[in-house]
Formats: C-alpha cells, sequence, structure tokens
C-alpha cells in the first residue's frame, strides 16, 4: 500500500527502506536549493539494488534539483547520501568515479563531438584495451547510433540524441543511472525504441534506476516503485501499482 | 613587382610571429573563456626565461624549451591561487588577469631593472630562394609556428586530455558528471596556454630586445587576431594570422605602413561587424 509519510508537525517526509532488496543508494533528510533558496526540505529515500524507481510530481516541486543534489551539481545543504553504504563525494566527477551516471533534461550531448567521440568521452576512466568491447556492448542497445558514429551529435534529431545521451552514460558502466525526462519532446515511436532499450538495460545488466518522468504511462510501465514530491518533499511512495488515479488527481493533475 | 614576393616572405614570417604570439591566447581565450590580460607578461617572462638561461650558457633550443616548461608553471600557479575563483565572472577576471599582468612587469622591473636585454641570434646568415635572401633565423620561426599549431591540432583533436579539455569548453557540467575532474583540466588548460605564449616569448626574443613592458605591445594583436580567426579555431589563428600580416606586409610595399595597419584594422572591424563568431568558425545547431 502506498504510503504517506508524516512528521510531527504533519508534513510528508520519505519512507523507510523497502525490503525489495539490498539499498544502493540511500538519501537522509536531503535538503538542498539554490543560492540562498531551499528547494528540496528533509527529502529521504532509498533505491534498491536492480530496480527502478519514478520521481513523479508537477513541474517545480524539486525532481530535478534531487537528481542534481545526488550529482552533487546543487549543493547539500543538510542531510546525507549515501552510495553503498559510502557517503557520496562532494565533487560532481567524483560521485561519476564512485558509479552514478547521469542523463540530464535536454541530454547535454557534445554537440561538436562525433557520436563516437561522445560516447567514448563516457568511457575516459575505463581501461583502454576495454573501451572497445563496451562500445560494442552499448551499441547491441543502441544500434541505430551504429550507422552514425561518425556524425557530429549536434546533427542528430531530439530522439538520437537521447539515445545517445543514454548510451553515453552507461559508457561510464555506472551502478546507478539517472534518467531526468528521457521522454520529454521525443516521438512516439522512439519512445516505444526508448523503453525496448530500458526493458534490455534492466534485464540484462540489472542497474538501478531512478528516472524523473512527466509520462506517467511510460513510468507505470517501467518503475517498480514510486515516489511523488511535491513542494520539495516525497509525500507519497510506494510500489507503482500502488499509484492510485487519487494518487495523481492529488499530486499530479494541474 | 619585383617587391611582391619580398613581401609575401615578409608577411608570412610576421605571421608566424603572430601566431605564435596568438596560439596561447585561444587556448584559454577559446576553450575557457578567459580573457587573459597577462598574455603579453607570459610572453615577457618566456623571453625573460630564455635570456636567462642563455645567460647560463644553455643552448637556444632547451632555453625556449625551458622558457615553455617555467610560463607553463607559472600560469598554472595563477590558474590555482587566482583565476579558478572567476571563472564565467567576465569583469572578475578582466582584473585578476590584469592585475597578474602588472604584477609580473614589476618583478621584471625589480629583478632584472629596465634595463633592455638582448638575446643572440642562435642562427646566423640567410638563405636564399631565387634570387631573394631572407635571414635564417626567419625560416626557424616559421618552421616552430607549423610545429606549434601542428603540436596544439594534435593535442586538442587526438589525445584524451585534448577531447576532455574540448567537452569542458562545450558543457562542463556534463563533463563533470562523466567523471573529468575539470579543475585538474583547467589548470592544465591554463598552464598550456600560458606556456605556449612563453614559448612565443622565447622564440621572438632574439628579434626583439627583453624588457619588462615588452608583453604589451603583443596582447592587441594577439586578441585581434584570435577573435579575427574565431576564438576556438586553431587553424582559424593561423588562417587570420596569415591574413592579417600578409595584408600588413603587402599592403605595406605600396604604401606607408601605417596607412596599411589603418587599412587592415578597418577590415578587422568589419570583419567582426559581419562575423561576430569570427571569420573560421564554424556555424553550431
Amino acid at each position: 500500500m502506498a504510503t504517506v509519510m508524516k512528521n510531527a508537525d504533519g508534513a510528508a517526509v520519505g519512507t523507510a527502506v523497502s525490503k525489495t532488496g539490498r539499498p544502493v543508494l540511500v538519501a537522509t533528510d536531503v535538503s538542498s536549493g539554490y543560492g540562498s533558496g531551499r528547494v528540496l526540505q528533509g527529502v529521504s529515500f532509498h533505491v534498491s539494488a536492480g530496480e527502478i524507481v519514478a520521481l513523479i510530481g508537477r513541474n517545480g516541486v524539486g525532481k530535478t534539483t534531487l537528481l542534481r543534489t545526488v550529482m552533487a551539481l546543487n549543493r547539500l545543504d543538510d542531510g546525507e547520501i549515501s552510495l553503498f553504504g559510502l557517503p557520496l563525494p562532494k565533487a560532481t566527477h567524483a560521485v561519476s568515479e564512485a558509479g552514478i551516471a547521469y542523463v540530464p533534461q535536454g541530454r547535454d550531448i557534445f554537440s561538436e563531438f562525433t557520436v563516437r567521440e561522445n560516447l567514448l568521452m563516457g568511457a575516459h576512466a575505463s581501461k583502454k584495451k576495454e573501451i572497445p568491447a563496451i562500445l560494442e556492448r552499448i551499441l547491441t542497445y543502441f544500434p541505430a547510433l551504429r550507422s552514425h558514429l561518425n556524425r557530429c551529435g549536434g546533427v542528430l534529431s531530439g530522439g538520437q540524441q537521447q539515445q545517445l545521451a543514454i548510451g553515453r552514460a552507461l559508457m561510464t558502466t555506472p551502478r546507478l543511472l539517472l534518467l531526468d525526462e528521457p521522454t520529454e519532446g521525443i516521438q512516439p515511436n522512439i519512445v516505444s525504441q526508448i523503453a525496448e532499450i530500458l526493458d534490455r538495460i534492466r534485464a540484462e545488466m540489472k542497474l538501478p534506476i531512478i528516472i524523473v518522468e512527466q509520462n506517467l504511462k511510460f513510468a507505470m510501465r517501467h518503475a517498480d516503485r514510486f515516489l511523488c514530491m511535491q513542494k520539495g518533499r516525497i509525500v507519497v511512495q510506494g510500489k507503482i501499482d500502488e499509484l492510485t488515479d487519487a494518487i495523481i488527481g492529488k499530486y499530479l493533475k494541474v | 613587382m619585383a617587391i611582391l614576393p619580398i613581401q609575401l616572405m615578409n608577411g608570412l614570417f610576421a605571421a608566424s610571429v603572430l601566431l605564435l604570439v596568438s596560439i596561447g591566447m585561444v587556448v584559454i581565450f577559446g576553450n575557457m573563456n578567459v580573457v587573459n590580460l597577462a598574455h603579453g607578461e607570459f610572453i615577457m617572462a618566456g623571453a625573460y626565461t630564455a635570456w636567462g638561461l642563455c645567460e647560463l650558457g644553455l643552448p637556444f633550443s632547451l632555453s625556449v624549451i625551458g622558457a615553455f616548461a617555467l610560463t607553463a608553471i607559472l600560469g598554472a600557479l595563477c590558474e590555482r591561487l587566482v583565476i579558478k575563483r572567476f571563472y564565467a565572472r567576465l569583469e572578475e577576471t578582466l582584473l585578476a588577469t590584469y592585475a597578474i599582468s602588472v604584477i609580473m612587469t614589476q618583478i621584471a622591473r625589480l629583478l632584472f631593472s629596465s634595463m633592455k636585454k638582448l638575446v643572440p641570434l642562435p642562427v646566423s646568415g640567410g638563405l636564399s630562394i631565387g634570387s631573394l635572401v631572407f635571414p635564417a633565423y626567419n625560416f626557424v620561426v616559421i618552421a616552430v609556428a607549423v610545429f606549434v599549431v601542428l603540436f596544439v591540432c594534435v593535442l586538442f583533436y587526438k589525445t584524451g586530455l585534448g577531447k576532455k579539455i574540448r567537452a569542458i569548453r562545450q558543457n562542463r557540467q556534463m563533463a563533470q558528471c562523466l567523471g573529468i575532474n575539470t579543475a585538474v583540466t583547467d589548470t592544465i588548460s591554463f598552464g598550456l596556454g600560458c606556456g605556449l605564449a612563453g614559448l612565443a616569448g622565447a622564440i621572438i626574443a632574439p628579434l626583439k630586445i627583453v624588457y619588462p613592458a615588452m608583453g604589451s605591445a603583443y596582447l592587441m594583436d594577439s586578441f585581434s587576431t584570435v577573435v579575427v580567426g574565431g576564438v576556438d579555431s586553431f587553424v582559424g589563428t593561423a588562417m587570420a594570422s596569415g591574413l592579417i600580416s600578409e595584408s600588413t606586409s603587402v599592403l605595406g610595399g605600396f604604401m606607408s605602413e601605417i596607412y596599411a595597419q589603418i587599412i587592415v584594422l578597418i577590415g578587422i572591424i568589419l570583419v567582426l561587424r559581419f562575423r561576430p563568431n569570427g571569420l573560421f568558425s564554424k556555424e553550431k545547431r
């Protein structure tokens, strides 16, 4: 059953660790923001091994800020975030080295680099002799990229760029993947392709994923659990089949 | 028209000098978006280092390498201590690099007084092309300029370090998200840019008089060359160096050099009016 957590003041807070598996990422009482303004206010959640967690909520509730805080792109004002029991580093590059990959909203591919260069940039820390095998494995997930390897990333379509961004993130051989609105602005047939790729990644790599998604249908098809945010807090969370119309109506409908 | 080959050759030599003094600025301005007002002072520091090492009896070639290394380390230190605090803040970086330029000039005055130093020509004599004879060192300068452009092109387009620097230029946060340590890469970039300025100073030292304020003369020349070529383009800067120097040289053969320079400067203004991203920058989607 979906859980609405409240503190002593009646404000909703995160829930305890679920029993689905060993926690990969644990965030406890995380507060963060921009400048002097606080966006996240005491957010607690966890992600277990092999699960896909959908982070949902209306625009501006702090979903992207939460992912950015995990990546240390936003400062952590309060609270703790740990990966496999170890505190996350404070520098973004070190968070990546620790095993978290991030695909931001808007993809942020390197438009002057070729598709190959974009992908290889993800593997820059890998051993040279391992890189061809990593690249080959990623291209099996994204066959559409194979024929564009020598094209500039900037001239790809939105859907191809999204695939490139996910592929590049996977090139880092992560232990946790953060996806921010992967279906935003993508035509439906490409969304289906991305959905199939996520299914394969999930089945073959057992990679835990946090996915920020406005496309509820997409989120409900792929996620195991959901975290619903409102005003910088997680107000409801539960298994994805517990995401009822009542919750959607209350927290997601504009 | 016998004057034309001489003017073209002189233009090629001047272009090589301009390219050498500009290439470090492309590295720093083009990739880090920092207008380094101390660029000329790193050229001066390179010239003094070459002079000092030659005075100690080192061969000129080693003095040039020494000048590159010392100014690169000096630049890296400046980046670590000062510049890194002001990235993406144009006014502050201008002020900080201006302060560095003043400090470096004054330190040079304290260390070497305002006395002018001379570095002997490492290659004497002349080389003839047909019936024309040109100073042999001019060809050394041209060869070094070509080598430096090839070196930076290979470094930036074929090596992991260069690709990281270019990735940071395109999207700093995404580069960090892929595990690139941008702080270390920034220090290397700034050091490299300053090192190339120092190398240029060492190469031009035998052609000029070495004195504390010598660098300021090169700041505007290199800045305008980089802007005309396209701030992030090595090839563009090479082309712009050639265009500016050859135009000045060839026009100077037919009129006063002052008028030639005025015409070229008007040309630069027109270029910036109609091609604000430079003549050789790529259109970006």
